[in-house]
């Protein structure tokens, strides 16, 4: 084995790659699907209502607003461009304030606004950007306001929003669809067009050009994983321990698509396998979705081992200490993985020796 | 002639079994995520009140009158229920809480909300409950007194029944249907240029025109047909069925000319994607900007595919006249027709 | 008779600065088989493209069955059939189905089995093509340029890579194809094939015909007229004579040397294509 090879081996293959359209698919997958879920669950479809605001003098009420966490304020420097706005919807509603709108206020003189209103706006956000609004003017016109009130989150402390329930899932993806593609599939077409013979003919050994293979799946699995912790805001904990264990699933992904890749014959075999083999990765994945399944059933899958300790450190903040038993098995894992791959390149040698 | 291409690129499509798949898989996948998004408009904000107090006191009448809340007999009730979800949301009024009150002395009262609420309508639920009961208790007498607003409706009017999350999916996925397409024949066109196949067809009988032709009709087949589909599966094609193929047969034309303009300057497979990212990417904005209007933007209205997502949108979703529609049609029959005329001369001087 | 198949005149091409095809001039009749032979890069291909009508000649013009190549080029290919260098057929789809295809683009009826029965793809012609050997992908190219029975066939190195049997199956359909009066332009590297095919040959250097005549009359031409002979001494040696055959006493000469010794072997001098096409393009002659 020379390193220096490998490195070679490896900036051709992330050239090659560069054009295999799993390259992209797996780096983009993982991507689309976080924003997708952050679209879909997230904060945009919970719908936090949007007020524009459009004043013709200072005022106070555009600090006291943005410091509300109940709705979104966008301060416009025209009219025209607020009126375009909340035409499309991109704010529900849009307030006109006149200049000397505060010490008109606080004087208790009555004072006009203008507001716009976006027809399709639902009358629960009306409502709430009303209720906000209001708030603040009363606050701001200084009347004294006894009651506060408090909201006070009943039930288990936490509930996982929807956005949560994905996140193993969309770790799981990441992490083993963008380590496991690329080796395979770089391997099925190598075979494909005979070129690994060409490079084998040479001092390099089948070993490190499986080995740079390896690599680069690596590499793509911890970008996607961490690609997708970070767009969930889930990139926390210790990020030295984080990104160890992130490449420890990495490893483990792309030694599976390194075996799955010397395994199949095509790419229709290899796509029919990795859908075959479907439900032992995507499992913990699945079952974190329905909270209702008990917390072991998940524990059967390997790839539990590689999703868990990573949420637990970015979610929870766990130290190497309370996750050693979960990383002994995923250690085990990839050494497992590892023999076999050895071992099945070792009998290609030979078959290839004896072919010439 | 161009009924043999045709046939023939049908039945290459059908070999292809990576893109018949994905095509597939993709069109149920519009589909599963159509009906997976809720039907209903943003569920209904409701608040409980359990009453320690007797309901024919002037604050328990104001609350009630004010905020329509559903009433409890209990406290255990009422907490229950929150928990359940039943109610967003719930307040307890205690004798306490109203001597306080009487006396103008300050209350901090707990709203229970339910859980899992973002903290954005947690927040907004307080303050709904406070501006309301301030309102009332305040000596200053109300906020509202000082304020004279004017409103201004802009856009059609729903009156605050505002659309379903699937109303404002819809023009979007019928767009991915349409940019995905192109995509695929691009990647067609070119697999032909790679692989030399359109030199074979050219020295032949046929003209480049026909060639074209036959793939733009191709085209503009398959991109309705799938629209069609999921049109028909979601059961949204009878709300403008006339409208709707109109603007589907012109999203096929358009979506044609951006595969032809792809096809034409990409070199290779490489050069499909990236350029198809490059095309693609953009003209699916408008289509986000219609389910999720805050992202939207004046720019974004430059866009071509605007003229095909909004169009979608009104005729889906507000029962637009003809007339209504016309300055979306001719601006998109305009754009489809140039981006053919480019995107056709184009590969035609990329065949000779 | 008709007129000739193929009439170039001046025709000439250039990618750029660089001229590929330079003011050639040749002329085809039906029924006969041309050969053009040339070193790589010489610009065979290109005057196939343009005769064929894939590329506009940049100066000149050729007549194709009396039609003109850049006016007329949609009437002319309904009369020819081309291969091409490299092998460009629907690999996701069979043999009949390739076939088939192109068969409704001429608007013919082919007998499409036959035609894969002579090519010898009969058995495998339900497989996709994408599976089939290089070989059999060239065989089944010449089996569509020929579906249409084409007036003129355009062959660009139609045997490159094949084994004997394969060559020589595809030699027999072109033979057979001259016979029924098809004119045929075929472009190889393969030296014996242009000697044993064709009725005439041109050697093309640089974009240049420098040769143009029937294969014995390029013998002739560059050849020695002589004969080699081998004899060997009573006492073993042996030795090599040239006679040449211009002079009036090369039998007297010949005799001679019988009587010297045992006659090993005799030759005859004449050139053999290679050797001329070695002469034509190599350095020397060039430059
Ligand atoms: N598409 C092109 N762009 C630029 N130059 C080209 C192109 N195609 C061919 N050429 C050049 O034109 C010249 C003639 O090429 P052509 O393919 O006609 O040669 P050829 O005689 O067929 O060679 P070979 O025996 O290798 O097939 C060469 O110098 C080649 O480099
Ligand atoms: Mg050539």
């Amino acid at each position: 084995m020379s390193l220096q090879r490998i490195v070679v081996l490896l900036g051709k293959e992330a050239r090659l790659n560069a054009t295999n359209v799993f390259f992209a698919y797996s780096i983009a997958m993982p991507i689309v699907l976080s924003l997708l879920v952050g679209l879909v669950f997230g904060d945009i479809f919970s719908g936090m209502p949007r007020l524009g605001i459009y004043a013709e003098g200072e005022t106070e009420l555009l600090g006291l607003l943005d410091a509300k966490g109940s709705l979104q304020v966008r301060v416009y420097e025209s009219p025209d461009v607020l009126r375009g706005d909340v035409r499309r919807g991109a704010v529900q509603v849009g307030l006109i304030l006149p200049a000397g709108f505060d010490q008109a206020l606080r004087r208790g003189e009555v004072t006009r606004i203008h507001a716009l209103r976006w027809g399709e706006a639902s009358l629960r956000d009306l409502a709430l950007i009303e209720t906000a609004v209001a708030d603040v003017m009363v606050e701001l016109a200084g009347i004294p306001t006894p009651v506060q009130v408090e909201a006070v989150p009943l039930g288990k402390v936490q509930v996982a929003s929807w956005s949560q329930r994905f996140l193993p899932l969309l770790v799981i993806m990441a992490v083993l669809l963008g380590g496991l593609l690329v080796p395979a599939t770089s391997l099925i077409t190598e075979k494909q067009s005979r070129t690994l013979v060409a490079v084998t003919t040479t001092p390099t050994t089948l070993l490190e050009v499986y080995a740079s293979k390896v690599l680069l799946g690596l590499l793509i699995g911890l970008f996607t994983g961490w690609a997708t912790l970070f767009l969930n805001n889930a990139f926390g904990g210790q990020a030295a321990l984080l990104l160890g264990v992130l490449g420890l699933g990495a490893l483990a992904a792309s030694l599976l698509g390194a075996l799955l890749g010397t395994l199949s014959k095509d790419m229709d075999t290899f796509i029919a396998v990795v859908k075959g083999l479907g439900l032992l990765l995507w499992g913990p994945g699945i079952l974190a979705l329905i909270p209702q399944v008990p917390e072991w059933v998940a524990r059967i899958f390997p790839t539990y081992y590689i999703v868990d300790p990573v949420l637990q450190i970015s979610q929870r903040g766990a130290g190497f200490s309370e996750l050693a038993g979960e990383l002994a098995i995923l250690l085990a894992l990839v050494g497992t993985l590892l023999l076999a791959l050895v071992h099945i390149v070792e009998r290609r040698k030979e078959k290839m020796a004896l072919a010439e | 002639m161009i009924a043999t291409l045709i046939a023939k690129d049908l039945k290459l499509y059908a070999r292809n079994r990576l893109y018949s798949f994905l095509t597939v898989f993709a069109l149920l996948a519009y589909i599963g995520i159509y009906f997976l998004v809720p039907a209903s408009t943003n569920e209904e904000l409701s608040i409980g009140l359990a009453l320690e107090v007797p309901q024919e006191h002037p604050l328990v009448q104001y609350v009630v009158r004010f905020m329509e809340p559903q009433l409890f007999t209990s406290r255990e009730a009422l907490l229950a229920s929150v928990e359940e979800g039943e109610v967003t949301a719930g307040l307890v009024i205690t004798r306490e809480v109203l001597a306080r009150l009487q006396q103008g002395q300050a209350v901090n009262l707990p709203l229970y909300v339910t859980p899992g609420t973002p903290s954005y309508l947690q927040e907004a639920l307080a303050d709904v409950v406070a501006v309301a009961i301030n309102d009332l208790v305040s000596p200053g007498g109300g906020r509202m007194r000082l304020i004279e607003e004017t409103e201004e409706v802009l856009g059609p009017d729903l009156m605050g029944a505002s659309l379903s999350m699937r109303q404002r999916l819809l023009p979007m996925l019928v767009m991915f249907v349409l940019l995905i397409e192109a995509f695929g024949m691009a990647t067609l066109i070119n697999q032909e240029v790679v692989t030399d196949t359109v030199r074979a067809l050219l020295v032949t009988p046929l003209r480049t025109s026909q060639f074209i032709a036959g793939k733009a009709l191709l085209s503009v087949g398959l991109a309705i047909t799938q629209v069609l589909i999921l049109l028909v599966a979601t059961g949204q094609i009878v709300t403008a069925p006339l409208q709707l193929l109109v603007l589907i047969l012109l999203g096929g034309l358009f979506m044609t000319g951006v595969a032809f303009l792809i096809a034409a300057i990409a070199r290779d497979y490489m050069g499909v994607f990236t350029w198809g990212l490059v095309f693609v990417l953009p003209m699916m904005l408008p289509g986000l900007t219609v389910a999720f209007p805050g992202m939207a933007s004046a720019w974004m209205e430059w866009i071509p595919s605007f003229f095909l997502v909004d169009g979608l949108h009104r005729a889906l979703n507000f029962q637009v006249s003809w007339g209504e529609l016309s300055g979306n049609l001719v601006s998109l029959l305009g754009i489809s027709l140039l981006l053919l005329a480019l995107g056709g001369t184009l590969l035609r001087r990329r065949f000779q | 008779m008709a007129q000739p198949a193929i009439v170039a005149e001046d025709l000439t091409y250039r990618y750029g600065d660089l001229t590929a095809v330079d003011h050639i001039s040749f002329q085809v009749e039906e029924g006969e088989i041309i050969g053009m032979l040339g070193p790589n890069g010489a610009g065979k291909t290109t005057t196939v493209m343009m005769l064929t009508g894939q590329i506009r000649p940049a100066e000149g013009r050729a007549r194709v069955l009396g039609m003109d190549i850049v006016k007329e080029t949609k009437q002319i290919q309904r009369h020819i059939g081309v291969t091409f260098e490299t092998t460009n057929l629907y690999e996701q789809l069979n043999a009949v189905e390739n076939l088939q295809l192109f068969a409704r683009l001429y608007g013919v009826r082919a007998d499409i089995r036959d035609l894969l029965e002579k090519v010898g793809l009969a058995g495998r012609e339900k497989e996709r093509v994408a599976n089939y050997s290089k070989g059999m992908k060239q065989r089944l190219m010449v089996a569509r340029a020929m579906l249409h029975n084409p007036r003129i066939l355009f062959l660009d190195e139609p045997t490159h890579g094949l084994d004997p049997v394969s060559s020589r199956t595809i030699h027999t359909l072109i033979q057979e194809a001259a016979e029924r009066g098809t004119a045929v332009f075929l472009t190889t590297h393969d030296m014996m094939e242009a000697d044993k095919l064709c009725h005439r040959v041109a050697f093309i250097n640089q974009g240049k015909i420098v040769a143009l005549d029937t294969p014995a009359a390029l013998k002739l031409r560059y050849g020695k007229r002589a004969l080699r002979v081998e004899v060997e001494a009573p006492d073993g040696r042996v030795t090599t004579h040239e006679i040449p055959l211009d002079g009036s006493d090369g039998i007297q000469e010949l005799a001679m040397l019988a009587q010297r010794g045992r006659i090993l072997t005799v030759h005859s001098e004449e050139a053999t294509l290679e050797d001329i096409f070695i002469q034509l393009t190599g350095r020397g002659l060039v430059g």
